[in-house]
């Protein structure tokens, strides 16, 4: 027997010699090599099985470097999955996070083609989903002929986001030039296309950032797209170190040839940035070179030229550039931002007036060169002109002067009104009592402020009738501030705080400007919100936090902006979901901006543990939180966020006695918790609580809406847990005061539509308690009422909650008929009542309410059904109801008082199977 | 293609002499030599690197610098080799090379199980990718029984280069490494985990 070594060593050999060999005389070789050494055979063979199997299957053709970056691309979807509507039919691109697909609807016949944008797996965070979705709406509002379409977004089975962009077919901008042989004139031509496009955006506070050859396609009629706008921002960490840091993925994920120096240093990045990266576009499709020469050069020496190397004149290598468009484009690739064109409509322009042979910008104020171009197109007025210039000049000296007395005047009197504004008012805001003095302090402001607006003209002072306004409008009616209760003025207030912030944004995009233009759609949606318009309200808050972000995006360390934000996801939260108001019925959305909220909070609290306004915004997001995890279901999450809360508001309180804004916090932190009971017993000390001190502020402040508000669902409360715990006739006195109070609200203020509803849906528990206590013909009478608000003159499109305040109306109204002997009636209110719950339910399957909804007016109307003898519909009713709750109780979101209805509905189920 | 894929090996023979200084004096204690080699290995490795990723997408430079700065971190754990030049230098750069390819198709593998959770959706593949970890396992099993077989893969596989860059750095014909190649080949198909039909 030979040694293992050399069995190893003559497998080798004759392997090497038998594929050496043509397949037809490998048997005989193999055969003879081999002998009776059947096991060397069967290796043999097997070894040359496996090297046809190999060059078949490409087998260790590519590096292992190949390989990784290509399954880092192809992470995670797959061509045939669906996303959303559409059918992924084969990947076009992919870029650092994330592939595109071309994707066709699966529920139309036509084929018509999308883009699907995924985020790649290893890249999903909840950071970046966060930022996904909250630029998707900015995206969606970019509509220009130049811009591909966001058509619609969503989130997949695991929560990511996904884009549908309208899909472009075409080529790149210097193909197409170069197919079709463009002229430099056409070539200018197209390149305004897309600076128009990028122009538009702009001033939609969009920032393309990655503007560069491979985002523009050119389709065949020759019309220039811009591809994913503002994803760049939407994918891209912002950077917040200064120096170039080669692990930051931020700075690495653009491509250094088109990076600006202030992007590739880690700056703030601007339009100016954008204006940079078109002139490189630019250099190259009229020079067919990249401005840094070659553009294989490694990229840290590309960014070292982009950083500290003067380009090569364009003219260098097109001869026929030299003059205005040496020039123009040199003035946009200008290392620094300011000595750039001030913006890509300005940079567009130029090179217009370049084509209509007038004087460019670019050119500077040279006067030599001035002269030359405007003698040479207008030599017979320039005699006539030089003269009108002269006497010119003289007027301009007279008025500037009278015009630097007249301001210093106007400046006096501006400082005066503005430190009465915001100071002293700011300071009345903190002082129980203060609402009279607020509402002098208003009508004075408002006066003063119409006028001023009428002269503003420039950011400073448009800025701050922006603030202005926006202060006036909260003090008016901002439901989550102290205010006046007057929704329609404040609306009305906030609207002209909006439009000066748009002639504002046109005019100067500095971090001042958008943080007082943020403010003022953020207010602008809280008015619409507390008139009912939610549709509008998302919009705006959108938009404020579009702005917020574009400021985040280049201080992220920016304290006040930062807290800002966490307000603006805790608004967004309120707005799509959550318990007892008007909203979106996203619950899901909800939570996920509550959690949004936290995460930045936390974050700001790991570094200024003790700053007052973060421990605030703290405790306001484990509310918001909390609410929001009710709403799904999360009972328990939700009590000890709350507890967390109220911990955190003692510690404040403690500090700041008698401040009527932390007060109020407690109050509403305790009557949360008394309205997510684990159990009924341990509500009543939290709402008792919470009495007391609604009681304090309202005895120093006894007009103030937000209080009088609180009261009422406070008392509504009071009534409901009272008739848990078997005392209805109590309950039923503090339903009725609830009423009363609801009703006094809305009286005062007719234009709130929340607390119109608030009307409706004690009305509602009016009618449950007067019945709890054998009151039939009043139970019957305050359901109907209820019936009456909630569903009755109803706006075209209710929102959700209202919808299911309607269907719970109903149901009230369902059983008052019950108890009246009226079992037709009954039936048709609930079979009402159950398909409104069933709408609402399906539509927003992460609420909890919704479901817990649904299965009560099951089971309602299955009793009424069996009752009437139709026990086939009512066994179906209450399987239904059955399912429901023991879904409820699989998340452990089941009530003490559902738990009692499910044990109910199966014994009545049991029953009517022993019947059949 | 044949000239990007020589560029590992195209500008280390030229300053090869000085490499090795460089690399003796950072091993005596010179802090400054090992920033010389390692600036002069960077671009290159860098440029090998982005050469792969540019042919797919548009141009991902995160993976192929997140690569070489590995890389380039791993190079202060090499202080205590004693450099024979040029031949050591590209095989130690390669397993380099292996390790970091080796981690990050682990940590990948990783993400994926963690995701995986979440979706429901089954993935369908179009082709399967080769596993890299699957290939340095074998690998290792391999360089038991044909050291210099599984040392021509190493060097291909995980180093980027070609047979004849191999046979250079290997000091052997370019008709053995491809004979021997061959056989590894089939080999590795036949004994590597997952490949078995």
């Amino acid at each position: 027997m030979n040694s293992a070594y050399s069995d190893e060593e003559r497998l080798r050999d004759l392997f090497q010699q038998a594929s050496a060999l043509g397949p037809e005389d490998r048997d005989g070789f193999t055969a003879e090599a081999c002998g009776t050494n059947h096991t060397l055979r069967a290796e043999l063979d097997e070894l040359l099985a496996a090297d046809a199997a190999a060059l078949d299957e490409d087998f260790l053709k590519h590096s292992a470097i190949y390989n990784e970056a290509m399954e880092d691309a192809a992470a995670r979807f797959a061509v045939g999955e669906i996303v959303g509507n559409y059918r992924l039919v084969e990947v076009i691109g992919r870029g650092g996070m994330g592939s595109v697909y071309r994707g066709e609807r699966t529920d139309e016949a036509f084929e018509k083609c999308v883009a699907v944008k995924l985020i790649d797996a290893g890249f999903y965070s909840a950071d970046l989903v966060a930022h996904f979705r909250a630029e998707r709406q900015i995206l969606a509002n970019l509509e220009h002929p130049n811009i591909a379409r966001l058509l619609d977004g969503g989130a997949c089975a695991d929560g990511s986001p996904y884009l549908i962009m309208e899909y472009v077919e075409g080529i790149s901008p210097y193909d197409y030039c170069n197919q079709h042989n463009l002229t430099i004139a056409q070539r200018l031509q197209l390149f305004r296309q897309i600076c128009s496009a990028v122009h538009y955006a702009h001033q939609n506070m969009v920032i393309h950032r990655d503007l560069k050859p491979g985002n523009v396609l050119v389709t065949a009629e020759g019309t220039p797209k811009l591809l994913d706008f503002g994803i760049a921002k939407v994918l891209r960490p912002s950077p917040s170190r200064k120096t170039v840091d080669l692990t930051q993925p931020g700075m690495l994920k653009m491509t250094a040839r088109y990076a600006s120096p202030e992007q590739i240093r880690g700056e703030a990045v601007t339009t100016a940035s954008d204006v940079y990266s078109l002139g490189v576009i630019l250099y190259e499709l009229l020079t067919g070179h990249s401005p840094y020469g070659d553009a294989d050069r490694p990229a840290h020496q590309i960014m070292a030229a982009v950083c500290d190397e003067e380009p090569a004149r364009p003219s260098t290598r097109t001869p026929k550039l030299r003059g205005d468009l040496d020039k123009i484009i040199l003035r946009a690739l200008q290392k620094a931002p300011g000595d750039r064109y001030a913006s890509v409509d300005q940079f567009s322009e130029d090179i217009l007036r370049h084509l209509e042979g007038l004087p460019v910008l670019a050119r500077g104020d040279a006067p030599l060169y001035l002269a030359a171009k405007f003698i040479r197109r207008y030599r017979v007025i320039v005699a006539a002109a030089t003269l009108v210039l002269c006497s010119l000049v003289v007027g301009l000296v007279e008025v500037t002067l009278a015009r630097a007395r007249a301001d210093r005047r106007f400046n006096e009197v501006r400082q005066l009104a503005h430190s009465v504004m915001f100071d002293y008012a700011d300071a009345i805001d903190r002082l129980p009592g203060s609402t009279p003095v607020r509402a002098r302090l208003v009508k004075d402001a408002l006066t003063y402020l119409d006028n001023l607006s009428k002269e503003a003209d420039n950011p400073q002072l448009q800025r701050e009738i922006v603030d202005a306004y926006v202060r006036v409008s909260n003090v008016q009616g901002n439901e989550y501030e102290n205010n006046l209760g007057d929704p329609a003025a404040a609306l009305a207030s906030a609207g002209k705080a909006v439009a000066t912030a748009g002639e504002l944004l046109r005019a100067d995009r500095t971090p001042a400007s958008l943080a007082s233009a943020a403010e003022a759609f953020a207010t602008y949606g809280d008015m619409l919100f507390s008139t009912g318009d939610l549709a509008a309200t998302d919009r705006s808050y959108r938009r404020a936090i579009g702005l917020r972000q574009e400021i985040a995006s280049e201080s992220p360390q920016d304290l006040a902006n930062n807290l800002a934000l966490s307000a603006l996801f805790r608004r967004m939260a309120d707005l799509d979901g959550g318990f007892g108001w008007p909203n979106l019925g996203k619950t899901q959305d909800a939570l996920i901006y509550d959690q949004q909220a936290k995460a930045l909070v936390d974050r700001l609290i790991a570094q200024f543990p003790a700053n007052q306004d973060v421990v605030n915004e703290s405790y306001e997001t484990l509310i918001s939180l909390s609410t929001s995890e009710f709403t799904v279901g999360r009972r328990t999450d939700a009590a000890s966020d709350l507890a967390g809360a109220i911990a955190q508001i003692e510690k404040v309180g403690a500090a700041r006695p008698g401040d009527a804004n932390v007060m109020v916090e407690l109050a509403i932190a305790e009557l949360r918790y008394g309205q997510f009971p684990l159990d009924s017993k341990s509500a009543l000390p939290h709402l008792m609580r919470a009495a007391a001190l609604l009681q304090q502020l309202l005895d120093a402040d006894p007009h103030n809406a937000v209080y009088r508000r609180r009261q009422t669902v406070l008392e509504a409360e009071f009534g409901a847990v009272l008739r848990m715990e078997g005392q209805s006739r109590a309950g039923i006195a503090h339903d009725l005061r609830a009423l009363s109070l609801a009703q006094a609200l809305s009286h005062d203020a007719p234009g709130s539509v929340q607390y119109r509803s608030d009307v409706g849906v004690i009305e509602r528990e009016v009618s449950e308690g007067l019945l709890a206590g054998s009151d039939k013909s009043g139970a019957l009478q305050h359901a109907e009422q209820a019936e009456e608000i909630l569903c009755g003159s109803k706006p075209a499109q209710p929102d959700p909650f209202t919808q299911a305040a309607c269907g719970r109306a109903k149901l009230a109204a369902g059983y008052a008929y019950m108890a009246s002997n009226n079992p037709g009636s009954a039936i048709a209110a609930f079979r009402n009542s159950e398909s409104i719950a069933a709408t609402l339910s399906q539509a927003d399957l992460a609420n909890a309410i919704f479901r817990a909804d649904w299965a009560r007016a099951e089971a309602a109307l299955a009793g009424a059904l069996a009752s009437n003898g139709d026990n086939e519909e009512a066994r179906t009713m209450y399987e239904g109801a059955l399912n429901r709750w023991s879904i409820l109780r699989q998340s452990q979101s089941l009530s003490a008082e559902d738990a009692h209805r499910a044990e109910t509905a199966g014994q009545a189920l049991a029953s009517l199977r022993l019947k059949r | 293609m044949m000239i990007e894929r020589h560029i590992l090996l195209e500008k280390v023979p030229a300053s090869m002499e000085s490499v090795t200084r460089w690399l003796e004096l950072w091993r005596d204690g010179d802090a400054e030599a090992i920033e010389r080699v390692t600036a002069l290995v960077y671009q290159d490795l860098r440029r090998l690197a982005e050469y792969h990723l540019k042919r797919e997408s548009d141009v991902d430079l995160l993976q192929a610098t997140a690569l070489v700065h590995e890389v380039y971190l791993r190079m202060s754990s090499l202080r205590s080799i004693d450099w024979k030049g040029r031949p050591h230098f590209i095989s130690v750069v390669t397993k380099m090379m292996r390790q970091i390819l080796v981690d990050q198709a682990r940590t990948r593998k990783a993400k994926k199980r963690d995701v995986g959770a979440v979706i429901e959706i089954p993935l369908i593949q179009e082709h399967r990718q080769l596993d890299t970890l699957a290939v340095d396992q074998g690998l290792e099993r391999m360089a038991k029984h044909y050291p210099r077989c599984a040392q021509i893969v190493e060097l291909r596989f995980f180093g980027d280069l070609d047979f004849s860059e191999i046979a250079d750095v290997m000091n052997l014909s370019l008709a053995t490494v491809e004979r021997d190649w061959r056989f590894a080949r089939a080999w590795l198909r036949k004994n590597m985990a997952g490949t078995q039909a």
